[in-house]
């Protein structure tokens, strides 16, 4: 059904895996199924909660940068307004940003590397949980660029102001004891353990999870 | 370096640095401690990429002196016209698409306090101490205080509102009223450490690109803030794209 995504139902969790290793991309592909799946798939499945987590060594590199760069330039130049190419690139902030209101517990389980637009996913989640040496953080800002894919709103409000402006402006990426201090993340656990984790998290978490938790 | 009231201005390179300057205390006397054309004319400055606030000598500010405060307050609408004045200071520092860190040593209280809370980021040396002392007289603080510290602490802010608690810079770090402690005797050396490591190898346009989204939080529903993110990272995409051509 996918080409760059894995969904699996086991004992009620959903395993939404990103397949496309080693690096698993978000390229224009990715988007288009992650639509797919939130939109027409999710809701439906017979599940208690959602883990989202990559194939291999690694969550996520983010976006696509040449691939990205090339759609929005390519738009501009054809109609020189970037009011449409805009409207249709904020559907994926839309859509990221709507896990949250899924009725249902989203945990995003990190192996390796997790950034730029794979960290926003991250973020829009309930829970996260990382293995010991994953690298994450939004080094948009190092490409000449920003956060374009709901990092500038939501980090504020899980950080405060202060250090939301400093991890964006430096683009520095950063380990998760960093992450699991500033409250960014909820778990760190040994790499081989963090999918184990995620799934007993689930577990937990779903009889007792409380909608009112997911709004910031 | 140029004098507006009680504050100064001087570039550092591509950093200005905001001095509050009255006395060894720093007093406010005045809600309006600078001219805002003034401070506006500042901040549009060429190639300008950061703030820094600070006070002359030992202390950031010890906020209104009190004197003064009865004084003004013979006439109401005198004091309620410079206090709207003042507030829209520190609005206008709040909004600014510019980092802006204060740098306190010594007394932060009241006004000082305000100040301080409307910058983006706080760096305290070890000897700072913060209050909002209003209580103490009979007032609350008028600057925005009460929601600006509402919104960073939540529930913790009625304690230091109603109490006029004195609180110490290990005790704001642990708080949040904080944001870092510098290790030097006075918090600008910290203050432009973080600064440069935000700015340094940023254009004018990333900084305030960035900046813009982050200030929309507290301004915007989720699907405004979340469009003009949108919109911001395609025009940077857009430069992106065409110096990479050229």
């Amino acid at each position: 059904m996918f080409k760059v995504l894995n969904w699996n139902i086991k004992e009620r969790i959903g395993y939404l895996e990103i397949n496309n290793p080693p690096s698993n991309p978000m390229d224009s592909v990715f988007f288009e199924e992650f639509y797919w799946w939130r939109t027409e798939i999710v809701e439906s499945a017979e599940i208690d909660s959602v883990i989202i987590h990559g194939k291999g060594r690694h969550f996520s590199s983010g976006a696509v940068l040449n691939e990205l760069l090339g759609i929005i330039s390519r738009s501009y130049e054809h109609g020189k307004d970037i009011k449409k190419i805009s409207e249709f690139l904020n559907k994926n902030s839309q859509i990221f940003y709507s896990l949250k209101e899924l009725k249902i517990p989203v945990i995003v389980a990190i192996r390796g590397v997790c950034i730029g637009s794979a960290f926003e996913l991250a973020l829009c989640a309930d829970y996260i949980v990382c293995g010991e040496k994953a690298v994450l953080g939004l080094p948009e800002t190092t490409f000449d660029l920003m956060p374009g894919c709901t990092g500038t709103y939501v980090l504020p409000k899980v950080v405060g102001k202060a250090l939301a402006m400093e991890l964006i402006l430096s683009g520095k990426t950063f380990f998760p004891s960093e992450a699991l201090d500033w409250k960014l993340i909820q778990k760190v656990v040994p790499t081989k353990q963090v999918l184990d984790y995620a799934t007993n998290i689930a577990k937990n978490l779903a009889p007792k999870f409380i909608e009112d938790l997911k709004l910031i | 370096m140029k004098q507006s009231k009680i504050v100064s201005w001087e570039r550092l390179e591509d950093i200005g640095i905001l001095s509050i300057s009255n006395d060894k205390k720093n007093y406010l006397d005045q809600p309006d401690f600078i001219d805002l054309e003034e401070l506006r004319k500042w901040t549009y400055e060429k190639d300008l990429k950061g703030i820094i606030i600070r006070g002359i000598g030992r202390n950031f500010s010890a906020g209104a002196n009190i004197e003064n405060l009865r004084e003004l307050a013979n006439d109401q609408n005198v004091l309620y016209d410079k206090m709207n004045i003042g507030k829209k200071i520190l609005d206008f520092i709040e909004d600014l698409n510019i980092p802006v860190i204060a740098a306190i040593n010594g007394a932060c209280f009241g006004g000082g306090l305000e100040i301080a809370l409307a910058c983006h980021m706080r760096i305290a040396s070890e000897n700072a101490l913060f209050a909002f002392p209003e209580a103490n007289h009979g007032l609350i603080p008028g600057l925005g205080g009460t929601y600006r510290l509402t919104q960073l602490l939540g529930k913790k802010s009625f304690h230091i509102i109603l109490n006029a608690d004195l609180i110490n810079t290990n005790e704001a770090l642990k708080i949040g009223l904080v944001d870092y402690i510098s290790e030097t005797k006075d918090a600008i050396d910290l203050a432009k450490e973080k600064l440069e490591s935000m700015i340094s190898d940023r254009s004018v346009e990333v900084i305030q690109s960035a900046m813009q989204a982050i200030n929309n939080v507290n301004k915007l529903t989720k699907d405004e803030a979340l469009k003009a993110e949108t919109e911001l990272f395609c025009k940077l995409a857009v430069n992106v794209k065409h110096h990479r051509e050229d």
